[in-house]
């Protein structure tokens, strides 16, 4: 033991030398990262998300139906993919939904020659899916570190939705609800699906007790007995007129660009959602119950 | 006193022998300047469009988009020459008859019961099995109901064609409604037509021999086939096996129908305008006429395919089965129009 | 096979659409060249008889013998070399030329173009082979069927024709017939539907008379067309009487 001291030190001194280096590499590789990746997503939903999170200026294919800037080139859709454009647009991540016939075998192929990444939902259809795709899809990115603004938009997105789920518009049961979207004729948000997560974290009821997206007729519509039928919109039309005839005093609209989109606009369609539910008459607000004057 | 009935396409029937196979040279021609446009018109993504030899990355997405477009234009180009030559019908086509929505429901009936199955989507291979079971079954059932004393009446073969296909299409609406709100993209997409750039070599070789083949069968039956244009009396009379060739010919056209539309979905119309066009080049006899309608239906199909890369309203390229459909469609009209009395020729 | 002349025999033939019998029992034998003409009032059973002798029609009872062999039971291209038949009204969907159209008689036998251009000179369609056949008149086009079932023969069989001088004009009529009964000689029993009894006894060798399914009379042309016999049978009255006939070239 002739230099303890001595070899303490220079391990010392390298680590010194050591860490900033390290930490410029990490950064450098992050910058590098940064700087590489190229989104391709074939589904509306992950594009919106990937919007919220910040990295729409990474996309560099998108669908017909992804509101995403126009210039932004389109690489066809979950269905029928163009092939030749995906090659041409040189991604390295391209983001989908499984098809519920599978992933394209082409595109497997593909991804394997081209080494992109392929980062596949099996779906998203309920708050746990959308959850898990704001939870993911920095991870699948950018691996354990996203970038900052990437991680505290998420960590922003997930705590919003938390909190959407956690306070119900309604102290009071307002009646059974009903969700609809569509013309004629309507389709309903049965049970399993994003919106009614929704209802069931408020404690409120949906009147339709079948799984998924249900198609109703005005007269089953009517059989449900609803005390408040809320058709959703993604753009600004009017309710079908039977349906306006169907249910006069429960009409509600909601129009909303993400109602009709399990993704990262959630939360917002949740307060909206609360804030129309919040005005039926059944309902005694939690807000002014929670905090009385 | 010559009767003067038309002066439209039917004219150009009258071609001598050498220039019906001059238009089989015009036709292969068209289909090969066709090709050479499809493979080389460029479309980059987000810029203009312009000719370049593609890169090798993706030249394989256009080699197989024409092979598919080829042989599903042949197919079904060569299944509406028999298809009107047997009923001596001008409007018959697999389309109207109701061969290609049969097929149709027998793809949507064999993906929904794969789909229940718990499997992912058929393969094209797999499909021409269902596939040709709707379509011979559509086929069946509209030549049995529209048959009265002595053969299929014209325009009852018309009328329950039109019930029939139509009732496919209601069954195939039907399975829609069936499957999930996930697979019912798929099946909209897969009804609207369209020529697939990816398909495994086997499927491909599989797609391309069915038109080969059909094409070698029709030669062979080319001689009863152009007697098949008398009366069925009249054809019986100078020897020709008038129920075998029915039994062979619609078998054939259904085969064919069915790998069509395994291939591509319903492309509607290509079977009806393939032979008119065919017929109004090469000239009615069928040694010329049945290559020419294989020729034409490619071509009109690699056509469509060329100009729905062309079509895009900034939802994708437009689905070649809704640009045959609303093409076909009119120049089918116009067709009509000019020989309207074609069917009545000698009638 | 060597061409010889046909041996047909009916023998005890009945033959019936749905339920309605039309020919009850006709017997009747030819061997050899010669023009019969089959007449006889409507719905005598004129044409159901050719469609019989044709092969086209099965017999509900008896047959037809061609050379000893039942028609209908005869294969479709060994038949179509000893019978042919001209329909009533021929049908052609396809736009043929009538050369063409000419040439589908030789489908069985295979293409002989000499046969062909015979037939079309016999009929005196040369001069219209290359035209279609949608621009021919109704008279060309009768004749162009029979030109086919010339062609379709090639040498001696069984010539069955529907009122092949219907659609014509006496010119036309008197040229066909005399066609059908230049080919008599080389061996071809020719076997036509004919409404013009005067038609049918300037030219057939033998005359079948036919009344509601019954053949009342077979034999030769100038004992067939006896007033009293034709009265049973049309339910009008007959006369011999001279009138304006047109010169009939030498048979």
């Amino acid at each position: 033991m002739a230099h303890p001291g001595g070899f303490r030190h220079r391990a010392a001194a390298l680590l010194q030398l050591l860490l900033p280096l390290l930490a410029l590499l990490a950064i450098a590789a992050q910058a590098g990262d940064r700087r590489e990746l190229r989104l391709v997503s074939l589904s509306p939903a992950i594009s919106r998300t990937l919007a919220t999170l910040g990295l729409a200026d990474r996309v560099v294919g998108r669908t017909p139906w992804c509101r995403l800037p126009a210039a932004i080139p389109v690489v066809g859709d979950l269905y029928r993919i163009d092939y030749e454009r995906l090659i041409r647009v040189r991604p390295t991540d391209v983001l989908l939904q499984t098809p519920a016939s599978g992933l394209d075998p082409e595109l497997r192929r593909l991804a394997k020659v081209h080494r992109w990444r392929l980062h596949a939902w099996p779906h998203l259809d309920r708050v746990t899916d959308v959850r898990r795709l704001i939870r993911e899809l920095p991870e699948a990115l950018f691996g354990g570190a996203p970038p900052a603004g990437v991680a505290a938009r998420r960590d922003r997105l997930l705590q919003a939705l938390d909190a959407a789920l956690k306070s119900g518009p309604c102290a009071t049961d307002p009646g059974p609800v009903v969700l609809l979207t569509g013309t004629d004729p309507p389709l309903a948000f049965g049970r399993r699906t994003y919106l009614d997560d929704l209802l069931q974290a408020w404690g409120l009821r949906n009147a339709v007790q079948q799984d998924g997206w249900v198609t109703l007729s005005l007269e089953r519509l009517a059989r449900l007995r609803p005390a408040t039928v809320v058709w959703l919109s993604d753009r600004p039309t009017e309710p079908p007129a039977g349906l306006r005839a169907a249910a006069p005093e429960h009409l509600r609209v909601l129009e909303h660009p993400d109602v009709l989109l399990p993704a990262a606009g959630l939360p917002d369609v949740a307060q909206a959602l609360a804030r129309i539910l919040s005005t039926l008459p059944g309902c005694r607000s939690t807000r002014t119950a929670a905090s009385p004057p | 006193m010559p009767v003067h009935q038309d002066r439209g396409l039917a004219t150009v029937n009258t071609a001598p022998q050498p220039r019906r196979w001059l238009a089989l040279g015009a036709l292969t021609l068209a289909l090969l300047i066709t090709a050479l446009l499809r493979l080389t018109l460029d479309h980059p993504p987000g810029g203009g469009i312009g000719f370049a030899w593609p890169d090798p990355e993706w030249v394989r997405y256009r080699w197989t988009a024409l092979a598919n477009a080829v042989s599903a234009g042949g197919a079904l180009g060569l299944a509406g020459l028999l298809l009107q030559s047997l009923l001596r019908n001008p409007l018959a086509s697999p389309y109207v008859l109701g061969a290609s929505s049969g097929a149709g429901l027998g793809i949507m009936v064999s993906l929904y019961l794969t789909h229940r199955m718990g499997g992912t989507a058929l393969p094209p291979a797999r499909a021409t099995l269902p596939a040709l079971a709707g379509s011979l079954g559509a086929l069946g059932l509209v030549l049995g109901l529209a048959t009265r004393r002595g053969g299929p009446d014209p325009v009852n073969l018309l009328l329950v064609g039109v019930v029939v296909s139509t009732l496919c299409g209601a069954g195939i609406l039907f399975f829609q409604y069936l499957v999930p709100m996930g697979l019912r993209g798929e099946f909209l997409t897969w009804l609207m037509g369209h020529v697939p750039q990816a398909t495994p070599p086997a499927d491909l070789m599989l797609a391309a021999s069915l038109p080969l083949a059909g094409l070698a069968f029709t030669l062979r039956m080319a001689g009863a086939l152009d007697a098949g244009a008398l009366s069925e009396e009249e054809a019986r009379s100078i020897g020709v096996p008038v129920n075998a060739l029915r039994l062979g010919g619609f078998l054939l056209a259904g085969l064919l129908t069915a790998g069509a539309v395994a291939v591509t979905g319903p492309i509607g119309f290509l079977g009806l305008i393939a032979p008119h066009l065919a017929r109004g080049m090469a000239g009615p006899r069928h040694a010329t006429a049945a290559p020419a309608s294989l020729l034409a239906g490619a071509w009109l199909l690699v056509l469509a395919d060329t100009a729905s890369q062309l079509l895009d309203f900034g939802t994708g390229p437009m689905p070649p089965g809704v640009f045959t459909a609303l093409a076909g469609g009119v120049l089918f009209l116009v067709l009509l129009h000019r020989t309207r009395s074609w069917t009545l020729d000698g009638m | 096979m060597i061409p010889h002349a046909p041996r047909l025999a009916v023998e005890d033939l009945h033959a019936r659409y749905r339920d309605r019998e039309v020919l009850r029992g006709i017997r009747v034998r030819h061997s050899g060249g010669a023009l019969v003409a089959v007449v006889g009032p409507n719905a005598a059973g004129k044409t159901t008889l050719l469609r019989c002798l044709a092969g086209l029609l099965r017999p509900t009872r008896g047959a037809v013998y061609l050379d000893d062999r039942p028609v209908h039971r005869l294969p479709a291209r060994i038949r179509a070399r000893r019978i042919a038949y001209v329909p009533q009204r021929p049908g052609l969907y396809a736009p043929y030329t009538v050369r063409e159209t000419v040439a589908l008689g030789r489908y069985a036998a295979g293409p002989d173009p000499s046969a062909v251009d015979t037939a079309l000179a016999q009929t005196g369609l040369l001069e219209l082979a290359g035209r279609r056949w949608s621009e021919l008149s109704a008279g060309q086009q009768q004749r162009a069927v029979i030109a086919r079932a010339l062609a379709q023969l090639g040498g001696p069989g069984l010539l069955l024709l529907d009122e092949p001088t219907a659609a014509l004009d006496l010119r036309h009529a008197l040229d066909t017939l005399q066609v059908l009964r230049a080919r008599t000689r080389s061996g071809t029993l020719v076997v036509a539907t004919i409404h013009d009894l005067n038609l049918a006894a300037a030219f057939a060798q033998e005359i079948w008379l036919l009344d509601a399914g019954r053949l009342v009379y077979a034999g030769p042309a100038d004992e067939a067309l006896r007033p009293r016999r034709l009265e049973a049978v049309f339910q009008v009255g007959f006369q011999h009487r001279r009138c304006l006939v047109p010169v009939l070239p030498e048979i």
